[in-house]
């Protein structure tokens, strides 16, 4: 997986690229992990180029899900195509993440307070 | 048409895409008619599934241990198995673990996607057998 940090305001977008598995799990929780602890709590992980997720890549998702809102911060999904979508809807993930159609919507949320 | 695939990897996530594009290459020769990319999806991440859990758990990562999968193609459905060398569980039907659980969503995915999935023990190898059926009667059943 290849994964790109921006950031706009006090939002960071990590731009994922390629599976979100047990192979690379490991590669996006030292970024993601790196990004929390440097206090950057607020995320959106942009999924549009993500093309696979298994049961792992889900763990760590929830795994920086619960370290961002430890320090008060979220983790929003964006850009979800229709198989991630769905396993994310089978596991009933997507009531415990916030998931956005697109980035920008994810990043208004963020500067809004929604 | 009928024809098998089988492939033995070490425990080793590297290979997890090798076996992704398998899948692929499976769809393209039975033909999307058939082999959709709904099918297809759901095939690739119940094959994942297995073999993540023969690596971490039956396995418990070590990498030298082999693991064998069979990608089996008849006239009305797909049939993956996954053998490892550990000493197997018990297969019942599996609930998603509280929202905030980080592990234990594997089984469970196994179960809704596929039409059937059971296991055994044999020969001091442990089998995964999952179908899905193309002519779409999937009731999901656990074995």
């Amino acid at each position: 997986m290849n994964i790109n940090i921006e950031r706009q305001g006090n939002v960071s977008i990590m731009r994922c690229g390629g599976s979100l598995d047990a192979d690379s799990v490991l590669s996006f929780k030292k970024i993601a992990y790196d990004l929390v602890e440097k206090g950057s709590v607020k995320i959106v992980v942009d999924c549009k180029e993500v093309s696979f997720i298994d049961s792992m890549g889900l763990g760590v998702l929830i795994s920086l899900l619960r370290r961002a809102r430890s320090k008060q911060g979220d983790v929003k999904m964006a850009s979800l195509t229709d198989d991630v979508r769905t396993v994310f809807e089978i596991t009933r993930l997507h009531r415990l993440f916030d998931i956005c159609a697109d980035l920008e919507t994810a990043y208004r949320k963020f500067t809004q307070g929604t | 048409m009928f024809f098998s695939i089988k492939v033995t990897i070490l425990s080793d996530t590297r290979y997890l895409i090798l076996l992704r594009d398998l899948i692929e290459a499976v769809c393209k020769v039975v033909g999307r008619a058939e082999f959709s990319e709904d099918v297809k999806w759901k095939c690739q991440i119940a094959l994942v599934e297995a073999v993540n859990n023969a690596i971490f758990h039956a396995h418990k990562g070590e990498v030298s241990k082999p693991i064998d999968i069979l990608i089996d193609v008849g006239e009305d459905a797909v049939r993956l198995q996954v053998a490892d060398r550990g000493d197997g569980f018990n297969l019942v039907r599996r609930s998603l673990p509280p929202l905030l659980e980080e592990d234990g969503r594997g089984l469970y995915l196994m179960s809704e996607l596929m039409g059937s999935v059971e296991n055994h023990i044999l020969d001091g190898r442990h089998f995964i057998n999952m179908s899905y059926s193309f002519k779409g009667d999937n009731l999901r059943v656990l074995n």
